[in-house]
This record gives structure tokens, C-alpha cells and sequence, in this order.
């Protein structure tokens, strides 16, 4: 730890000594400690990426790709709401409107504040 | 010149030698033709068969993929078991894919590259941090990572008629060492020769001449691979021109190498259990617990060396004779240039190493019985066996240890005769996935498959379907509505009459629906069924998913005719859902050899019952462990970790049964005898155990259901069913339908104990 810290002043001072534009300081200076990650906040990131990689295939009209997508995210997190919301989109997007409902009504087991909303759209 | 000059002394003779000679010209041109015949015909048969579908694949059977991110509940243990079942080794310092280290609180692997339908994982160093009991920070290649999802492990197979197994190999993959002595020890003369060995044969027969007996074959590789493939074992000449024919004709159709990484594909190396190891590509899995370019020189050797006698050089049974014949080949390796003095000495000097770690392949029987006949419903057996189908399933193997761990202590508790049997099945109701199976008292043994096949009177199981019949009419019932547990009579038909005791084999009197559920009263519970009617219950269990015809009777109220633990997981999934039926599911993909996606099973809900209802039958499950019949719960889990759930007991106590779920798992589980005989075990008692032990360990998150739109709570007077108030005595938080709460109120007494009651965390 230490002398991997000596070196990476060493590389930052001697880049400092050279003349001329340097490229910026190789990315692995962040390898030794990489920034926490708080435990509450992991589920809903690692769902929330596969969320946010399902709304993209789902626009894209890859709708078998987001469902795989919304399916590894559910069971990944199964009581984010947003999951369902957005599964109903892509049926409804899709056409499959008894889907849609069934999927955003299950949804409502889950939800809360605007989710709640959203997902009443499909079931009113 | 005989022919020119005219014969002098018989003409006879004469006509005689010519008549030979053609009949002779004659055989040999319906010979030629006929060779021409079987070589067109052999010909064909190589180039189409050889070329087109090599092999018959097995399915390969895959778990759940483990899902690595911040938060998630797993501890060090339990991903070193993971890798461990993956075939990973522990080592100090991460080198090649497949080692893992641990340090505290710290693990770090190199993973192996797999090819997911929709993502290609690349090998990757991956560290983890754990946190007491939840994975706290991930890093992959080293940048901080939110999620990375390990390969799956393969469970089992499906494997064609003749059972023969294999992991295909290219021939890139073979370490240089290992091919050169493949081909030193078995056919020194490989890349010259043109199919079959003049040399190699005179050389075989002058030693087995000198030996008196057969030592040594003179089959090249190419013959051998003929042999294996396409020939029985039989010893004839005509097989043996056969073989030399196709050899020839292989040869003039594919490469050199091509035939080679053929031959390492299909050499036979071990049989294991009821399959057949074909291949050095899975012989290296099976007996090292690695991939064959993860081999060293002695592992390399020991697969060579059981070319010639797979049996009789098995290292697991004849470990003397196979190490001393790696050494043979070590030497050979050595003589002929492919390995220097140093290693070779050193490779001679290495144990066996053949893995001891246990088996993973084919020791969860009870789960893939299910798969097999889940597939077996939509593929074709000899598809299945043959076209390498990569089958996905939602098996989860830290679920199933825990399952299995479960049964096992609760039974050694409760059972000291041995004499019980158990089934128990796991589901994640969110998405109908089972996600553990056990099928009996050993798990590991496939015999008879209880959580399939044991069709046993579900008791008490069945009343929520009687009860949650009654609530999807608020108009009539509520959870206050008075029901009377009193003695009563059913006319059976043919002067029969049947009058059902309460367990306690006393009457209540006048109870709140919720508490006869929750107390699991008979009486009340028949009279009410009786109010319904046997078809309208009927027409629940249906809509709950329970596809196995039950008796039309009163009967029917108390848990009378069969249903099996699967059936019952059926049921309580669409409870636990809360009113959505999913059919359960172990497959979730099945890709090609391709890897391209045949068939992926969508999520698709199907409402059945209203979410309102199904709150409020979740109510009364929930009395269930609380105040009613499943206290025990809470012998194992902590008081305000939420669960519902049911128990069940049949005549005599005969089949002891828990049903129920928490916020992310439902779990069926039954004990009972195979000979159906007397347990002396409620449902509280058996099943209970189970359940609760098994929900203790595997479960992560309580019950908490957001209370659906138009349910209200209000406070109910405990006798009356009447409308009572917070601080009155014998009030209870009660939910309802919006409008079908009672209207008459209760006198309030004044109760300003100020307790708080568990049904009050409902806000």
C-alpha cells in the first residue's frame, strides 16, 4: 500500500516536472480504493441499470430484449415498483393490453407516490 | 502367348481353364463393383455424418446465474460454496481463470468467460467485500462495480439413449504438450501417414510377436476414431477392411487436424454412474475440475495414458496402475522431445490430483425431474438428447443447501426411528420460480419424487380456499363477519351422515371469520363451506391454480382427496402473489448450440382475485402465526419479521403440512410416511419445523404488501363483529372492503392499556 502510494507520487511529481501538455494521470490511481458503495443504495443501483437498459430496448423497439432486461431486474429487486411500470409499458407497447393492466396492477403492491400514479393509468 | 497358340492334347481341358478364367474375370467385376458400391456408399456415409452432426449433445441443465451487487444478502461462505460448485480453486494469488482467493471479509476470483443469450461475461478478476451478512462493495477489474453476474453452474444433463456425455473441444484449446503426446504414445506417425499404417501395423505385429500376446495396436488414430465411431467392437476382418477403407476415405475428406480434435472428442475416458465421459474436454472437468488448457504436464499425461484402458487406468479406482502408467507416458514425452529433463521429473514426481470435491452433476434428482417434465411437455426426448440445447433454469444451489440442511435437522429431531418422509418446495412468488426442490429424506438419491408424486390429503391447506370463496362476496362476508362452531350434521347421501370434530374436540360457539381461519375451527369452517356450497369452492381452487381433480363433498372443506406439495405450491403462490396466477416455472431460456434463444418465457400475470380480498385473507394467514395455529414460527424467526401462512393435518395425523410465504419466498413442506401411516405429528409440529428452520436461514425480506386502494381498517369489537373504538377493550384493527364494514357500534368499555398490537402495523 505504502510504496504503491510513494509510486503514484512519483509518477504524479515527475509528470509535473515534464514540460509540454501530459495526458491525465492513468485511471488505475483509483484502483487501490475504489469509492464505496453504500449497501442501500446497491439493489436499487444494480435494478436501476437494468431499468434504465430495458426503457432503452424498449424505445429501440428490441422488446424481447427489454422483457429478458425487466425479468433479470425483478429478480434482482422484485419490490421496485418501476419494474412493473415499466414491463407494463412494454406490453402496451406491444399491444397486450390485459397484460399491461395485470402487470401494472400487481405493480400497485409495490408502489408509492408517483409510481402509484403512473401505474394507475394502466388499471383506471 | 498360351492363348495364341491352339491347344495339342485336349481341347477339353482348354475350354475348362477358359470358362475359369472368365467366371473368375466375371467375380472380380462384380467385386469391383460392389467395392465401388461400399466405397461410394462409406463415402457418403463419412462425408455427410462426420461432417454434419458430429455428435449427439446432451441439455445441458443450468442453475441461476449468481448475481453479484452492493446490498445483496451474501455472506463469504456462501460464495465460496458457489465457486466451489463452479469447479473454482483457492489459491493465494489470482493467475488464470477459475481460482478464487479469500482474506476476512474479503473475496477475489478469475472468473470464467460465459456466454449468457443475451451477453457474453467476459473473464474478469472481481473483488468483494462483505458486510456481516450483505455483499458491501464489488469491484470489477478493478473500477467499483454495481453488478456483475457470475456463470451457472450445470446441474445435469440430458442425455441421448446411448447416455454418452461430452464437452466439446477445439483443438486450440489442447495444450501443444498434450497433443504431442497423444500423438507419440498412440500414433507416432500421424501427420504422414494416410489413414492406415503399413509401418505401424509391421511395427505392432514383430512386438506382439516378440511378446507372444497382443501389446501393442496397429491402428492409427484415424482407424480408432472409425472404430469408435462408426464400428462395433467385434473382432473380424472384414471390420477391420472396413475401418482401413473409411480411415482412407476420412483422410481424403477432412484435415488432418480436424480428425484429430475429432478423436479428442470422442475417446471414451470413464464411465460415471449411468453416463458415459466421452472426450478429453470433459474427462478434464470430471476428474481435475478444470478445463484442459488449465491442465499441467502430470493431469495431461494421466489423460493420455487412459487412452489405451480406461478402466483398467481409472485414477479414482486403480490409482497404483494409472500413475505408473502417466509415468510410461511421461517418459515417452520425455524420449521424444516434448518435455525437458526438469519437467519431466518434476511431472513424475506430482500425485494424482484427481478432484475430490463433490459432484454437482445429477445430485439434485428431485429438481430436474421437474425440469425434465416441464421440457418434456414441448420437446421431443431424442431433441432433448441430442442438439446440445442449453437449458436455463431458476435452481438456486445456496436455497437448495439450505432446504436440504433444513429437512435434514428438523427430521433428525423429530424422527430418531427414521421412519418419516419429507417433501419441501421454494418458490419466488414475484415470478412463479422454483427455486429449490427437495423430494425426500435424501436428497441426493433419485428415487421417488415426493414433492411431485406423493398426492396426499392437504388438511387445513385447503381452507383458505373455503375462506377467501366467502370474502370475494363483501356484499355478504368480511373478516367480522359471525360464523357459529357448534356440532353439525352433513347428509351424505345414502343415510350417511358426517359430523366433523374441531381438533381440540370442543365447539366455539360464535367466532369472527378471521379467528376460524386463523384457529382452523372446523365446524365453523364446514358450516360456512356449507353456506357457499362444494362448487364455488371448487371454482377457487381452480382459479388458484390447482389443476388435480378434487371430490365434489363436503369433505372437500376440511382437506379431503389428494394434492401434492407442487400442487399446493400452486395454490399458495397465487395467495402469496396476491391474487395473480402465475403457473410455477423452473426454465427461464433454452438456448441452442448456438446459443441463440428457442423459447424464453415471458412474465405474464394472470389477476384472478382482486387485490382487496386477497389482503384481507393475507390478514387472517397472518393471525395464522401470530395468535393462531403457526405461533411456532416464531420460535425461529425474529417477532417483527412478517410471514403468513397455514397449517395442515390430516386423519390421525397421518400428514403433517406448512404452507406459507414471506416477503420474497413461499414454501410448502410435508412430512409423512410412504406406507401412509400414523406420524403423530400436527402440521405444526412437522411441516412447521421445516418451514420456519428453512425461512430463518433463506428468507431476506418480511411481508409488506402496500395496503391496495379501497381497503379500510377500522376497529371491530371481538365478540360482536360490531364496530367498536381504539381504546375500547376487546377492539381489533380489522381491514374491509370500502362499504361492507359493519354499521351497528358497540358499547365502548374503556380499555387505556395503550398495547400495541401486532395488526396494527398494518399502518
Amino acid at each position: 500500500m505504502v510504496s504503491r502510494f510513494i509510486l503514484i507520487m512519483a509518477v504524479v511529481l515527475l509528470a509535473a516536472c515534464a514540460s509540454g501538455p501530459q495526458p491525465a494521470p492513468p485511471a488505475e490511481v483509483s484502483k487501490t480504493s475504489p469509492p464505496p458503495v453504500p449497501a442501500d443504495q446497491g439493489t436499487e443501483s444494480a435494478a436501476s441499470l437494468l431499468l434504465a437498459d430495458a426503457r432503452a430496448a424498449r424505445r429501440a423497439g428490441d422488446y424481447s430484449d427489454a422483457a429478458v432486461l425487466l425479468q433479470r431486474a425483478q429478480r434482482i429487486d422484485s419490490r421496485d415498483a418501476r419494474i412493473y411500470l415499466e414491463y407494463a409499458s412494454l406490453y402496451r407497447d406491444q399491444g397486450q393490453l390485459e397484460e399491461a393492466r395485470a402487470m401494472a396492477e400487481r405493480g400497485l403492491g409495490y408502489c408509492d407516490g408517483s409510481v402509484c400514479r403512473a401505474l394507475r393509468e394502466f388499471t383506471d | 502367348m498360351r492363348k495364341g497358340r491352339p491347344p495339342r492334347q485336349s481341347g477339353v481341358n482348354c475350354a475348362h481353364m477358359k470358362s475359369i478364367l472368365s467366371l473368375f474375370g466375371k467375380l472380380f467385376l462384380v467385386g469391383l463393383v460392389l467395392l465401388a458400391i461400399l466405397l461410394v456408399y462409406l463415402d457418403a456415409l463419412v462425408s455427410t455424418t462426420f461432417s454434419q452432426r458430429q455428435w449427439e449433445l446432451p441439455a445441458k441443465v443450468y442453475a441461476r446465474p449468481l448475481e453479484l451487487y452492493p446490498g445483496r444478502n451474501l455472506n463469504a461462505e456462501e460464495l465460496m460454496y458457489e465457486l466451489r460448485l463452479l469447479g473454482y480453486r483457492p489459491v493465494q494469488r489470482l493467475q488464470a481463470p477459475g481460482q478464487f482467493s479469500q482474506s476476512g471479509n474479503q473475496v477475489s476470483f478469475y472468473s470464467r468467460s460465459f456466454r449468457f443469450s443475451d451477453e457474453t461475461v467476459a473473464a474478469s478478476q472481481v473483488g468483494i467485500q462483505f458486510a456481516g451478512s450483505k455483499l458491501s462493495q464489488l469491484s470489477v477489474a478493478g473500477n467499483s462495480a454495481h453488478l456483475f453476474r457470475l456463470e451457472p453452474v450445470q446441474i445435469g444433463g440430458i442425455y441421448p439413449r446411448h447416455r454418452e456425455d461430452r464437452l466439446l473441444l477445439r483443438l486450440e484449446e489442447v495444450p501443444d504438450t498434450m497433443r504431442q503426446a497423444l500423438l507419440a504414445v498412440e500414433d507416432r506417425g500421424f501427420y504422414s501417414h494416410w489413414g492406415v499404417s503399413l509401418s505401424g501395423i509391421a511395427r505392432a505385429f514383430k512386438a506382439n510377436l516378440e511378446a507372444g500376446r497382443v501389446v501393442q495396436g496397429g491402428s492409427t488414430l484415424t482407424q480408432q476414431l472409425v472404430k469408435n465411431y462408426y464400428l462395433s467392437s467385434e473382432r473380424s476382418v472384414t471390420r477391420k477392411v472396413t475401418e482401413a477403407l473409411m480411415a482412407l476415405l476420412l483422410e481424403l475428406h477432412f484435415s488432418k487436424d480436424a480428425i484429430l480434435e475429432a478423436y479428442m472428442n470422442e475417446v471414451f475416458l470413464v464411465q460415471d454412474g449411468p453416463r458415459a465421459v466421452h472426450g478429453f474436454g470433459l474427462a478434464s472437468r470430471f476428474f481435475f475440475n478444470r478445463s484442459v488448457s488449465e491442465l499441467g504436464l502430470h493431469q495431461q499425461a494421466l489423460l493420455v495414458a487412459m487412452v489405451i484402458g480406461p478402466s483398467l487406468y481409472n485414477p479414482l479406482r486403480n490409482p497404483e496402475r494409472a500413475t505408473e502408467r502417466r509415468n510410461t507416458v511421461l517418459a515417452v514425452m520425455y524420449r521424444e522431445g516434448v518435455i525437458s529433463d526438469v519437467e519431466y521429473e518434476v511431472a513424475r514426481a506430482m500425485p494424482l490430483q484427481v478432484s475430490r470435491q463433490p459432484r454437482v452433476m445429477n445430485s439434485y434428482p428431485a429438481f430436474l425431474d421437474l425440469v425434465r417434465r416441464q421440457l418434456g411437455s414441448e420437446y421431443r426426448q431424442e431433441d432433448l438428447g441430442s442438439l446440445g440445447l442449453g437449458i436455463f433454469t431458476s435452481f438456486d444451489p445456496l436455497l437448495q443447501r439450505q432446504a436440504e440442511s433444513s429437512v435434514e435437522k428438523v427430521l433428525d429431531r423429530i424422527d430418531t426411528a427414521e421412519q418419516l418422509e419429507t417433501a419441501l418446495v421454494v418458490t419466488s412468488f414475484d415470478n412463479g420460480e422454483v427455486r429449490a426442490l427437495v423430494g425426500g429424506r435424501s436428497p441426493r438419491f433419485a428415487g421417488f419424487n415426493r414433492a411431485l408424486d406423493a398426492v396426499r390429503p392437504v388438511g387445513s391447506l385447503i381452507k383458505p380456499a373455503v375462506y377467501l370463496t366467502a370474502l370475494a362476496d363483501p356484499a355478504r362476508y368480511t373478516l367480522a363477519t359471525p360464523l357459529q362452531d357448534e356440532a353439525i350434521e352433513v347428509e351424505m347421501g345414502g343415510g350417511q351422515v358426517w359430523s366433523p370434530r374441531n381438533f381440540d374436540r370442543t365447539s366455539h360457539g360464535q367466532v369472527l371469520l378471521h379467528e376460524a381461519l386463523s384457529r382452523s375451527y372446523n365446524q365453523a369452517t364446514v358450516a360456512l363451506g356449507m353456506e357457499l356450497g362444494v362448487e364455488r369452492v371448487l371454482n377457487t381452487l381452480e382459479q388458484l391454480g390447482v389443476d388435480r381433480d378434487l371430490p365434489a363433498y363436503p369433505s372437500l372443506f376440511l382437506g379431503a382427496g389428494g394434492l401434492s406439495p407442487v400442487d399446493v405450491a400452486q395454490m399458495y403462490q397465487t395467495i402469496a402473489t396476491g391474487g395473480f396466477r402465475l403457473p410455477l416455472r423452473t426454465i427461464r431460456e433454452v438456448l441452442d448450440a448456438h446459443g441463440e434463444p428457442l423459447q424464453r418465457y415471458a412474465l405474464q400475470y394472470d389477476r384472478v382475485f382482486d387485490s382487496g380480498t386477497m389482503h384481507l385473507l393475507h390478514y387472517a394467514l397472518r393471525e395464522v402465526v401470530k395468535e393462531g395455529t403457526g405461533r411456532g414460527v416464531y420460535r425461529d424467526l425474529p417477532a417483527d419479521f412478517m410471514v403468513a401462512g397455514k397449517t395442515g393435518t390430516t386423519n390421525d395425523n397421518r400428514d403433517s403440512w406448512y404452507a406459507g410465504f414471506s416477503g420474497d419466498l413461499m414454501a410448502v413442506s410435508w412430512v409423512g410416511r410412504d406406507d401412509n401411516g400414523e406420524t403423530g405429528l400436527t402440521g405444526a409440529a412437522g411441516g412447521l419445523r421445516i418451514w420456519s428452520d428453512f425461512m430463518a436461514s433463506a428468507s431476506a425480506r418480511s411481508l409488506a404488501y402496500r395496503v391496495p386502494d379501497g381497503v379500510e381498517h377500522f376497529w371491530i369489537d371481538q365478540g360482536s363483529g360490531n364496530l367498536s373504538g381504539k381504546d375500547c377493550e376487546g377492539a381489533r384493527l380489522i381491514p374491509f372492503i370500502s362499504g361492507s364494514q359493519p354499521e351497528t357500534a358497540e358499547e365502548c368499555v374503556d380499555r387505556r392499556r395503550g398495547v400495541m398490537e401486532w395488526f396494527q402495523d398494518l399502518f
